[in-house]
């Protein structure tokens, strides 16, 4: 299987290498690539579309119907974790459990036996002592992360960021937050099928804006026609028609990127992750 | 030899991209762990991303976002926005196969208790 | 006349799917019925939309109002406006046939499944319509990870693994189609299958182009899964559950093969692919190696599942005989022969799941078979007359222009091959109508008496009625589905 794959691997890389003479040098600006159609998105997107990150506008107005599929396909990744992994009755077998003032751990094999104790808090099998400053710090730079992810989804418009951006970074505090503490704490602040509705959502607001543009008369998703549900000039409403996709995206991106790890960590169980 | 020199560093854009390619590809086909060759899978298609994006690369070009206040636009002063759209969508795809290729991996780990594919196999057989 | 039906077959799918996935949460036992619902309106949307496109022919529907190449646009025409009718169908019968079945063996993930179903005929509905090469791929992509989930989900011991083996090579296919993407985007510029098969007419001895058509090539042939990039499909398909196999085997390869032609007729254009003579050699030599491996392998299968499997690796090699000939008769043929093999296909499986379902898998045990459930043998016979080309079934049509295309262009090798390979594929249907009929060596168990459910009988007849039908409208599928897309090319 080795020499198959080397053999394999040297012809295509001897037939990519083939071509190199045909292609464009590195960094040429007339290159047939920038000279066919990136122009006119350079030139008329801020007329147009009343947004200065070209990038955004192409992908949430020009190409915008890509963009709708690829929240779908996060979609499904998630979904796709969801239908393998999930098993919902779970026998516990043993145990973990800290008592709180002594610090001493103690290891039970009658399951639940000390769930509702108050001096007793469950551990995870795979936990270490010694993680009071990671805590203590993890529990400061949440709020502030999720500040910087909100701030990207806001400002996908002046600066490079966006919907996709901004929606890993939110995923990230509150994964941040499972791994720190435990997977537990993790569901107690976002649980599963919140993740599992915000997720739909998401791509529900972006489908759902395409469809009231087609209810309104136009093509789907062509933002200028919601001017007359804005009460905003054409070029304003296609500005406001990204935001909201934008919002749509960061919403799904979130929520899948919690409902990955979460099933992934823990085997589908949802009960202790990492 | 000068121009064989300027031939290879003019354009080392994809010469890299190839490399990466071919190891990422290597990977995917030759190794016997599930985890690497889903490590060579993302190997890959980063390697795709990269040479996507390097199309995009103009000499002296800046991020493109556009000014309020600027009236005449320089196209050649832009770098190219489309490939970095496109491969905004590429990368979402990757990470997305990534998931799902380990989701299934956690499945074979339940079933066979072990991740090595001449193993699994084996113990298909029987 | 309303063009947005186009959009409306796509997105509502996704909305109304994603609906579906809501409901799990608030009352599961409402998911099946709403997706049975989703499906049923999307197939009346789909046959509106056909006789619109008869009526008043093909048109171009910008997404967002962005004329391409700028934007994305949807390229409706006659042929894939048929696909996504028989696509469509395809998927609402079966889910209607398995009504009973999938709530128990599901069970808790009815909801998620239903959602990763209408996701996964959305997806193929996508590839259908568009008329954009990266949209292809991400749309490939949202069909390709649903596929993944919806095969993993079978035999508890062998689906993950097969299925993880379809994932390494699904996506080594994909990412060849996207770097091929980016070999023609260097060189022209644009995205857009017409604009890009505009720009490269003066550019057809650019290696660059060449190599692009190559991995663009290869690309879909390991997702259609044409030998020997085949190695994912026996054991994908075997191992998984009924009701999943019976999707994706009719559709998952021929809407591969549907944007195989599209690519290839539309952006390349026949000129060049015929330009050297090395191109057709070669696609030859594979379409001939596919279709004699999937019948002579064939042979020696007993498991019932993987034996179909392999005889949907020679309906393959037949759809790419069609490219490797070249000319109008020829082409005429694979493109026939694609639509009818979505119902064969569907036909085989749906019987051949009942046949699991009531007598195991081995082939070799299914002694009085035949005898015992009249309904579900003749429907799993009639499909076997089918692939083997008995008209008025409709295999036999396909195979015919292919046989007059093959002769007209003297490619007397693909002639002899499709000859032999239906004669195989009689010794092989045969085999198990003998044993069907008059018994094998192993005796006999049987696992579930009793007849099938009604819904189950709706599919079965539907599969049954379709292949005939489909035979006798040859001559008008000819004139009003493929005549309408091989013109415009020359062809």
């Amino acid at each position: 299987m080795r020499y198959i794959a080397l053999i394999v691997v040297l012809l295509s890389g001897l037939v990519l290498l083939y071509t190199e003479k045909d292609l464009p040098p590195w960094g040429d600006p007339n290159s047939p690539a920038s000279l066919h159609v990136s122009p006119k998105y350079l030139r008329d997107s801020l007329q147009e579309t009343a947004v200065p990150n070209v990038v955004t506008s192409v992908l949430a107005d020009y190409r915008g119907y890509d963009t709708m599929f690829e929240t779908t396909v996060i979609f499904c990744a998630g979904l796709a974790c969801f239908v393998l992994l999930r098993v919902f009755k779970v026998e516990r077998k043993e145990a973990h459990y800290r008592h709180k003032a002594t610090g001493l751990i103690i290891h039970v094999k009658v399951p639940n036996l000390l769930d509702n104790s108050s001096e007793f808090e469950r551990v995870d099998t795979m936990w270490v002592p010694h993680d009071l400053i990671l805590k203590t710090m993890c529990r400061f730079l949440i709020p502030f992360i999720q500040l910087f992810a909100l701030y990207v989804v806001a400002h996908g418009h002046h600066s490079p960021g966006g919907g996709f951006q901004g929606g890993v970074i939110l995923g990230a505090s509150i994964i941040l937050l499972s791994i720190s503490f435990d997977l537990r704490t993790g569901l107690e602040r976002v649980n599963e099928r919140s993740i599992s509705l915000m997720s739909a959502t998401g791509v529900f607001v972006f489908t759902g804006i395409g469809a009231i543009c087609l209810f309104l008369g136009s093509q789907f998703l062509n933002y200028g026609i919601l001017s007359k549900i804005l009460g905003v000039d054409p070029v304003m409403s296609r500005s406001w028609g990204i935001f909201g996709v934008e919002v749509g995206v960061a919403i799904t991106v979130m929520a899948v990127m919690i409902g990955i790890y979460n099933y992934i960590s823990s085997e589908g169980k949802l009960d202790e992750g990492l | 030899m000068a121009d064989i020199i300027g031939y290879i560093l003019g354009k080392y854009n994809y010469w890299m991209a190839v490399v990466l390619m071919m190891i990422g590809l290597y990977a995917m086909l030759a190794k016997k762990n599930l985890i690497k060759k889903i490590v060579g899978m993302n190997i890959f298609q980063t390697a795709i991303i990269l040479f996507y994006i390097s199309i995009g690369f103009k000499k002296g070009a800046t991020v493109p976002i556009i000014e309020h206040n600027t009236h005449v636009i320089d196209v050649a002063k832009y770098a190219n926005p489309l490939p970095h759209v496109l491969m905004l969508t590429a990368i979402v795809v990757a990470v997305s196969t990534f998931g799902v290729a380990l989701a299934l991996a956690v499945r074979v780990y339940q079933e066979h208790g072990t991740l090595e594919e001449n193993e699994i196999l084996s113990e298909l057989q029987e | 006349m309303s063009i947005h039906l186009s959009v409306v077959i796509v997105t509502f799918g996704l909305l109304l799917a994603f609906v579906t996935y809501t409901l799990r949460w608030i009352r599961i036992s409402l998911c099946l019925p709403f997706a049975i619902t989703v499906l049923g309106f999307l197939t009346s949307c789909a046959i509106v939309l056909f006789t619109q496109i008869i009526l008043w022919g093909p048109f171009e529907y910008p997404m967002g109002g962005w004329a391409p190449p700028i934007g994305i646009a949807y390229n409706v025409d006659h042929l894939n406006s048929f696909m996504v009718l028989v696509v469509t169908l395809v998927a609402l019968v079966n889910i209607i046939a398995n009504w009973k079945g999938l709530q128990n063996f599901v069970g808790d993930r009815i909801g998620g499944f239903c959602a990763l179903y209408i996701l996964y005929v959305s997806g193929l509905n996508g590839i259908l319509f568009t008329g954009d090469l990266f949209n292809l791929y991400v749309l490939l992509e949202i069909a390709s990870l649903t596929g993944y989930a919806l095969l993993a989900i079978g035999d508890r011991r062998l689906a993950p693994f097969a299925s993880i083996n379809y994932v390494f090579l699904g996506t080594m296919g994909a990412c060849f189609y996207l770097l091929g993407i980016g070999f023609l985007y260097i060189k022209t510029g644009s995205l857009n299958m017409i604009d890009v098969s505009n720009l490269i007419k003066q550019l057809h001895n650019s290696p660059t182009i060449i190599t692009a058509f190559m991995f663009i090539i290869v690309g879909i042939w390991i997702k259609m899964g044409l030998f020997p990039f085949h190695i994912w499909l026996p054991r994908a398909y075997t191992h998984t559950f009924g009701p999943v196999s019976s999707l994706i085997a009719p559709m998952g390869t021929k809407v591969m093969a549907y944007a195989m032609f599209k690519v290839v007729l539309t952006v390349f254009g026949i000129n060049f692919v015929f330009r050297s003579n090395a191109f057709p050699h070669i696609v030859s030599t594979l379409a001939l190696s596919a279709i004699l491996f999937g019948s002579i392998f064939a042979l020696r299968q007993t498991h019932l599942k993987r034996m179909l499997c392999f005889v949907v690796i020679t309906e393959i090699g037949y759809l790419v005989s069609g490219l490797a000939i070249g000319n109008s008769n020829a082409i005429k043929g694979s493109i026939l022969h694609m639509l009818n093999d979505v119902f064969m296909t569907f036909c085989l499986f749906l019987s051949g799941q009942a046949i699991i379902e009531r007598m195991g898998v081995n082939i070799d045990g299914f002694s009085e078979l035949f005898v015992k459930t009249p309904l579900i043998s003749a429907v799993f016979i009639t499909g076997a007359l089918s692939v083997v080309g008995i008209p008025p079934t409709c295999g036999f049509f396909g195979k015919w222009y292919l046989l007059l295309g093959a002769v007209e262009k003297g490619n007397y090798p693909l002639f002899v091959t499709i000859i032999l390979s239906s004669l195989l594929n009689l010794i092989l249907f045969f085999k198990v109508i003998e044993i069907g009929f008059y018994g094998g060596k192993v005796i006999p168990t049987w696992r579930l008496t009793g007849a099938p459910p009604w819904s189950f009988y709706v599919g079965l007849c539907f599969a049954g009625v379709s292949i005939i039908l489909m035979g006798l409208f040859t001559f008008h599928l000819i004139r009003y589905v493929i005549e309408p897309f091989l013109t415009p090319l020359g062809l």
